[in-house]
Order: structure tokens, then C-alpha cells, then sequence
């Protein structure tokens, strides 16, 4: 291993330098920039309210954002410390997503790193992608954890693990429509043994979930234009398989093979 | 730069487009850098390197409470544009496209392209490694060029891409060991 270490840090990398696509690019930043100022800025009419507007903005922001960005930091500060989301940090890779305060207590998302996926189109003629995964891998993606932290004891008061079946559950009928997705699916008899039965059906969580304020109490919701999809684990012969179906679009949008029984 | 100064900063370029602009000019050269040397692709580097830049400045708002420094946090998004088209590699669909053609309207533009990949095509060696590199795991790739090709230390890599730091030195040494097989299956067909 020292000799390929070596090897690859002899070899001389590119350095090139491209100075009209920098001040290009630059320039076209800087516009982009000048049209996110100007989304803030308030019509000429209303000119005359600017006098009073800004010494009402730095009463807004002292008594209410900068203190909530604050009590973000810190909350995120005193979850960060606690020994067991420590430890989900380091076993499952989650990161915080979202936060959200109500009534002395910060809510914080952590939700696992993306980690690709071959996406797999299963359309008549078109070619299907097989993505061997570990079992243990794949179960980790779908688990999310809520951590509440109280501000004022400033301890985290609670440490929950969010599964994809309590944020988006499936009814009946939803299970019903996958295994008729599935069924149709020609491309998919090819390549599933025909010994295959069905393990489970369950909700697939969505990439991203966040954090909702209905009323008092804050919820975990999926992304605003969310496409429920759902899981359908099939097993065979010491093996097991995952077919994600897209519940709005009807079609089938992942095949893997998730290891072994 | 100090974390204090940096946090100074950004808090400046969220509502001043030239200390943005500094930004831009500091980290420009690295990531379009990082870039090319994860694509070995001059006009695909351009592209990569745009949208990286318009995304940090559409995401200037949530960069401060993550903690990182502006170094690792353009790294990050640069990691992510390069192995999102790799995973979706046939044509990459992007909210930027649009701005890249524009910038490539320009004549000067195309022709240093032209120029630039020239040069490229000139480091055999390098396009060689970068062939084996290519046929692994995008987060295989993504270690391997942060330490051998920017020379990123385990913990940079670690705040990066936001990894504990026992994790990138496994995903290192699997990426070497797949690295080696596949420079080792190359040499056994020569």
C-alpha cells in the first residue's frame, strides 16, 4: 500500500488555470448576488415608512432573531455533547438537518449523509442497475433521530429514532397499488427468481424530512412537494430484495439486492 | 484564516456582493482545482465549478450554524456536485446549466477551453490514474482525490464531508485496496 501511496503522489497532477471563465464566472456571481439584494429591497412609494423601518428591523432582530440564532447554536452545542447522539453520529453518519424552537425547547433533526444510489429506470427495453448493498447499510438509511433539548435545564431531554412508517405511514390501499406496480413490471420477472415471496411492504423515507410547526407542537414532516414511495422486501433462496415503488407516478424506481438472509 | 474573522466574513457577504467576491477569489483556483482533478474534464470542471459557487451563494444563509470553516464547506458542496454527476452521469440535469452556457457564450471562454484541454491531455500519467480512479465508488473517489491530489490531512477530510474521522481513514484504505487491484488487473492484461 506505502508503494501506491507513493506512486499516486509522484505522479504530477493537472494545474491548470482558466482566467476569462473566473472573471466570467465572477461576474455572473456578483449579478446573482445583486438580484438577492434586490428581492429585499421595498418599493419607491412606500419610501416615506423607511425613516421609521429600520430602527423597527434592529428591534425585531435584538429581540427576536439574534437570540433565536443563538439558542440554535447552543442547543445544537449541548445535543452535540450528549455521549449517545455522539454515538449515532459515529455508528449511523447522521448530521443535523433542521431545527426548530418552541417553548424553551430546541428540536433537532439529524438525518443520515446522502450516500448514492444507482438509480435504476425500469422502462420496457431500458437497462436496469443492480446496487449490491449491505443489509446493514440499507436499514441505516431509513432511520432519522429527534433530539429535544430542554434550554433552560440545557440537557437533552429526549433522544428519539424517526422510522419512515411513522412520518409517512402506507394504508391498505397504498399496499395494494404497489404489489399491482410490481406485478405489471415485466423486466422484473427476468431478474427475480420466481421463488421469491413477499417479506414485508413498508413506507420509504423520504431523502430529506424536516421540521413542521402545526400550532404548539412541532412534527416531522416530509419535504414540502414530497412523492410518497413505498418499500416491498421480497426474499429467495438465502437472499433478500428491496423494489421501491413511486405511489404518485406509479412506476418502479429502485431494484437492489440487500444481501443475505 | 481564524474562525472568528471567517464567521466575520460571511456575515459581510451575505449582504455585500464585493466581500463575497473576496470569497470567490481566495477559493476559486482550489475547488475549480479539486475539480479538474476529480472530472479530468476542463468544460465539465466549469460547469461543476459554477454551480458550486451559485450554490454557496444561494446557501450563504444556513452556512454559519454548521460550523465548518468556508475552506471545508466549498469543498463539501464541490464533493457533492462531482459525485451527484457521477451518479447520474448520463447529462446531468442542475438549476445552473443555464448560467454555464451563458458563460461559455463568451469566445475568449471557449478558446481557453480549448487551450486548457490540450494541456490537460498532455498528463498521461495522470489520466491513466484518474481512468482507475473513476471506475470507484464516487465516496472512494472523493477521499482519494482530497488526500493524494489536494493533500487534505484525515481531519479536513473529516470536517469536509463531515465524517468522523475513524471513517475516512477506512474509507481510504478501501479505496486504496480497490485502487490497487485495479492498477494490478491492468498491469496483468499489459
Amino acid at each position: 500500500m506505502e508503494e501506491l501511496k507513493k506512486k499516486i503522489n509522484q505522479i504530477k497532477k493537472p494545474e491548470i488555470e482558466l482566467p476569462y471563465f473566473k472573471a466570467a464566472l465572477k461576474g455572473r456571481l456578483l449579478k446573482e448576488h445583486q438580484k438577492m439584494e434586490k428581492r429585499f429591497l421595498i418599493a419607491p412609494l412606500l419610501k416615506p415608512a423607511l425613516v421609521s423601518l429600520p430602527i423597527l428591523i434592529i428591534l425585531i432582530l435584538g429581540v427576536l432573531i439574534l437570540p433565536q440564532q443563538f439558542m440554535e447554536a447552543r442547543a445544537l452545542k449541548i445535543a452535540k455533547a450528549h455521549p449517545e447522539i455522539q454515538k449515532l453520529i459515529q455508528e449511523y453518519n447522521i448530521r443535523p438537518t433542521d431545527i426548530k424552537l418552541q417553548d424553551q425547547k430546541a428540536y433537532l433533526l439529524f438525518m443520515p449523509e446522502e450516500t448514492p444510489e444507482n438509480i435504476l429506470e425500469v422502462e420496457n427495453q431500458k437497462r436496469m442497475l443492480l446496487e449490491i448493498a449491505s443489509e446493514k447499510e440499507t436499514l441505516k438509511k431509513s432511520e432519522g433521530v429527534l433530539a429535544i433539548v430542554d434550554l433552560q435545564r440545557k440537557n437533552v431531554a429526549s433522544i428519539k429514532t424517526i422510522r419512515g412508517r411513522e412520518v409517512v405511514p402506507l394504508t391498505s390501499q397504498e399496499e395494494q397499488l404497489v404489489k399491482e406496480v410490481v406485478e405489471k413490471e415485466e423486466v422484473l420477472k427476468e431478474i427475480l427468481p420466481p421463488t421469491i415471496t413477499i417479506e414485508k411492504i413498508e413506507p420509504a423515507l423520504p431523502e430529506k424530512l424536516r421540521l413542521e410547526k402545526k400550532g404548539t407542537e412541532i412534527q416531522i414532516a416530509p419535504p414540502k412537494n414530497f412523492e410518497k414511495r413505498a418499500k416491498i422486501l421480497y426474499k429467495s433462496d438465502g437472499k433478500r430484495w428491496m423494489v421501491e415503488v413511486n405511489l404518485q407516478k406509479k412506476k418502479i424506481e429502485k431494484l437492489q439486492l440487500i444481501g443475505n438472509q | 484564516m481564524s474562525g472568528e474573522f471567517e464567521r466575520d466574513l460571511v456575515k459581510r457577504a451575505k449582504k455585500d456582493p464585493e466581500t463575497f467576491g473576496l470569497i470567490y477569489d481566495k477559493y476559486y483556483q482550489p475547488i475549480f482545482g479539486y475539480i479538474l482533478r476529480r472530472t479530468a474534464n476542463v468544460a465539465l470542471a466549469e460547469d461543476l465549478t459554477a454551480q458550486t459557487f451559485l450554490k454557496a451563494l444561494k446557501n450563504l444563509w444556513r452556512f454559519r450554524w454548521q460550523n465548518v470553516t468556508i475552506s471545508a464547506w466549498l469543498y463539501r458542496i464541490a464533493t457533492n456536485e462531482v459525485n451527484s454527476y457521477y451518479r447520474k452521469k448520463k447529462g446531468f440535469k442542475n438549476v445552473s446549466l443555464e448560467e454555464a452556457k451563458n458563460l461559455k457564450s463568451d469566445i475568449n471562454v471557449l478558446e481557453e477551453i480549448q487551450k486548457a484541454e490540450e494541456e490537460l491531455q498532455k498528463e498521461k500519467d495522470f489520466l491513466l490514474l484518474h481512468k482507475k480512479i473513476a471506475k470507484l465508488k464516487p465516496k472512494y473517489q472523493t477521499v482519494i482525490a482530497l488526500r493524494f491530489f489536494e493533500k487534505k490531512k484525515v481531519s479536513e477530510i473529516a470536517q469536509i464531508l463531515g465524517k468522523p474521522e475513524g471513517t475516512i481513514k477506512a474509507q481510504i484504505h478501501r479505496a486504496l485496496r480497490q485502487l490497487k487491484k485495479l492498477l494490478e488487473e491492468n498491469e496483468t492484461k499489459n
